[in-house]
């Protein structure tokens, strides 16, 4: 394969997540140390890093969804899940993260690759229990 | 080129950036993630200036004809200030933010008004170096120094706008990383927020114990650094200020390490000899340098055969302090502690490894940096520039001039060969020195006539040359004899506990002192030092014998870590 970002998709798209020894595999296709591979898959918020948890929650707080209350749901998510950003678990992992490319729809999350906009405290708490997180 | 700087206009010939430009001119530019050896990626935007009317960062952008460039005006200054303000963002501690701000030329800022968004844990698993990113200030200069210069990578940046981050290769613990402790990243911190794993404290509490005698020894490459960290000009070298103030600060004993660089010549230039006859393991890479090591270690495994078997100097010593002159002075091995004062961070791993011990004693107990030297020094109110000159202490030492000239790249391969000559014929060679061993290019080479063989030689500094001629030796065995290695930039006088700033034309500076101090000594061949003679006579019996072996010789192991 000719691009690194397509090769990282393809892991990504297939298990749901890239683990370390994947980024050891494509160090040696693409000639890279390890480092700048982490470092890449790191910027992009659609990629995931050897997680063992069944879904990924990710809301941005970049400025657009964060001034369009993004900060609010983070707090919310946080009190719904009774967890903290950052943590996991088996079943769930919830994460801020930077951008996700559709700031016009904004706030936004992804849960797995499923994107949901225009988030408001309402829409969240129903998205989570469609997703029997709570 | 016709350029107007401050209303002044000037001719330019050649191309540069604005700030060099400016710096040429007497204009002062305060910079902050600037570092003259590195390329400049503008990142911490306090160096703005206006050309024809628009904001610009002065440490990338070229000049051009016709500029019209303003370094300061009320425009100027309140960008530089919110670009500093956002820099100090991950400051903990605002007074240490304002003190930094004044070193670097910066008008004083208002308040610090941003918050940190991304912090991460202090990390002080490794032996050498310490990571504490609460005062990060994201300049990117060790990640340019760690990938591009050392190719190590065994840091990197981690996520995306305010979320970014520098951290530790897979956000793993630095223990657990390539990291080979070269230090080049503390080297070019500008906020200490990666430094040395320091221990002087504990040496302090150390001296207070009457039981224990203490013994430093410090490296070559000390004595012409030391006097930057008193402010003194780069190139100045202090040596028997030093021992006078570490005699001062409570050592028993100061002794030269460039004895026990002696010990290793005499060492090394046997073995380089017995290989040619053997025509085995050829080349011989030499193994002073511990970063060096860890790096064919963890990178290149394959090609540990051609390590040389010589501990470095500073434990060659160690050794010898353990047990002739425990002997010699009838003192339990076990109540000298030895502390070497070197110019690097890798040699505080070196000196906790397994094999750097005989019979359960280890050959050095602590290892400090020149920068941690100055602070134990300043620590006892000492001014190094007012202490009377002393000599350092016998019974071994002092050191030849093929010691001395340790401190920088192609010193240690100049006085093998000096030393190598005599013994495979028995002659001194016409000059002492080789000059065509000395430059400053990261990569050199030369062939050198001695009876009639010809040696071809290659003198190497810093790691990405390193993984150069490794990648040529896969293809080409045997086009060299003996090769030479230093992990840091320009060898241990640009070593990563060396005083900052550290930069190319610093180090030109230090290196002429060191060559400088190998010419006033009397005896400037390993060989024809008399002490080492005595050692030999007394204790070693010959160079590859066998207590020389036990206690000078070690052997390297495979660490690779699957390419981590």
């Amino acid at each position: 394969m000719k691009f690194l970002l397509e090769y990282l998709q393809k892991i990504q798209n297939k298990n749901g997540f890239i683990s370390e020894s994947d980024i050891l595999e494509a160090s040696k296709q693409f000639q890279l140390s390890p480092a700048e591979i982490f470092e890449t898959i790191s910027s992009y918020e659609k990629f995931n890093l050897w997680t063992t948890s069944e879904k990924v929650i990710k809301i941005c707080d970049s400025p657009i969804c964060h001034s369009k209350g993004g900060e609010n749901l983070i707090k919310l998510a946080e009190k719904l899940l009774n967890t903290k950003i950052g943590t996991y678990n088996k079943k769930f992992i919830i994460e801020s993260c930077q951008c996700l490319g559709e700031c016009d729809k904004g706030p936004v999350m992804t849960i797995n690759d499923e994107l949901f906009t225009n988030l408001n405290e309402e829409k969240l708490k129903q998205i989570f229990k469609d997703q029997k997180l709570i | 080129m016709l350029v107007t700087i401050d209303g002044k206009k000037i001719k330019v010939n050649k191309k540069c950036t604005i700030l060099e430009l400016a710096t040429k001119n007497g204009i002062k530019i305060p910079t902050l993630c600037y570092h003259p050896d590195l390329r400049s990626d503008g990142k911490c935007g306090v160096c703005v200036v206006e050309v024809n009317g628009k904001l610009m960062t002065s440490c990338n952008n070229d000049i051009s004809d016709g500029m019209i460039i303003q370094t300061t005006n009320e425009r100027i200054i309140k960008q530089r200030k919110i670009n500093a303000q956002l820099v100090g963002c991950n400051f903990e501690d605002e007074e240490e933010f304002r003190k930094w701000l004044k070193l670097s030329n910066m008008p004083d800022i208002d308040e610090l008004k941003f918050k940190p968004h991304a912090s991460q844990e202090l990390d002080d698993s490794s032996h050498d170096i310490v990571m504490d990113f609460k005062n990060c200030v994201l300049c990117g200069r060790c990640i340019q120094k760690c990938r591009d210069i050392q190719t190590v990578n065994a840091i990197c940046y981690k996520g995306r706008a305010n979320a970014t981050v520098v951290t530790k290769s897979l956000g793993k613990k630095l223990i657990d990383t390539n990291c080979v402790g070269c230090g080049q990243c503390s080297l070019v911190c500008p906020t200490n927020a990666i430094r040395e794993k320091e221990s002087y404290k504990e040496i302090k509490k150390l001296l207070k114990d009457p039981k224990k005698h203490i013994i430093a020894q410090t490296a070559p490459s000390i004595r012409v650094a030391l006097g930057e960290e008193f402010g003194l000009e780069a190139g100045i070298s202090v040596t028997g200020q030093m021992v006078s103030a570490l005699k001062k600060v409570g050592f028993k004993k100061v002794f030269d390490t460039n004895f026990g660089a002696d010990l290793t010549i005499m060492e090394e230039a046997s073995e380089l000899i017995e290989r040619i006859r053997k025509n085995k393991d050829l080349p011989l890479i030499t193994s002073c340098c511990p970063a060096w090591i860890n790096f064919i270690e963890t990178f290149y495994p394959e090609y540990l055969n051609h390590l040389s078997s010589c501990k470095s100097p500073h434990q060659m010593f160690g050794a010898l302090i353990k047990t002739y002159y425990a002997q010699k002075t009838k003192i339990n091995p076990r109540d000298i502690i030895v502390v070497s004062i070197m110019p690097c961070t890798a040699k505080k791993y070196e000196s906790c490894r397994e094999e750097m011990s005989v019979g359960g004693i280890r050959d050095v107990d602590f290892v400090i940096t020149t920068r941690e030297c100055a602070k134990l020094i300043k620590s006892f109110n000492i001014d190094l520039k007012l202490e009377k000159k002393m000599q350092f202490d016998n019974p071994m030492g002092p050191g030849s001039g093929g010691g001395a000239i340790f401190a920088s790249s192609g010193g240690v391969m100049e006085s093998a060969i000096r030393t190598a000559h005599y013994f495979l014929t028995g002659k001194e060679y016409s000059a002492i020195d080789f000059k065509v061993l000395r430059g400053n290019s990261g990569f050199r080479e030369a062939s050198i006539k001695i009876g009639n063989k010809t040696l071809n030689l290659a003198i190497i500094h810093s790691l990405k040359n390193a993984r150069k001629i490794l990648e040529i030796l896969k293809k080409t065995r045997h086009k060299y004899h003996f090769i030479e290695i230093m992990a840091c930039p320009g060898g241990c006088i640009g070593g990563g506990g060396q005083p900052k700033p550290t930069s190319k034309e610093i180090i030109k500076k230090r290196a002429k002192a060191s060559y400088e101090e190998d010419k006033s000594l009397e005896f400037r061949q390993a060989h024809k030092n008399p002490n080492i003679i005595k050692v030999y006579m007394e204790f070693l019996g010959k160079p590859l014998g066998k207590l020389s072996k036990k206690l000078l010789h070690t052997k390297y192991s495979d660490k690779s870590k699957c390419g981590l």
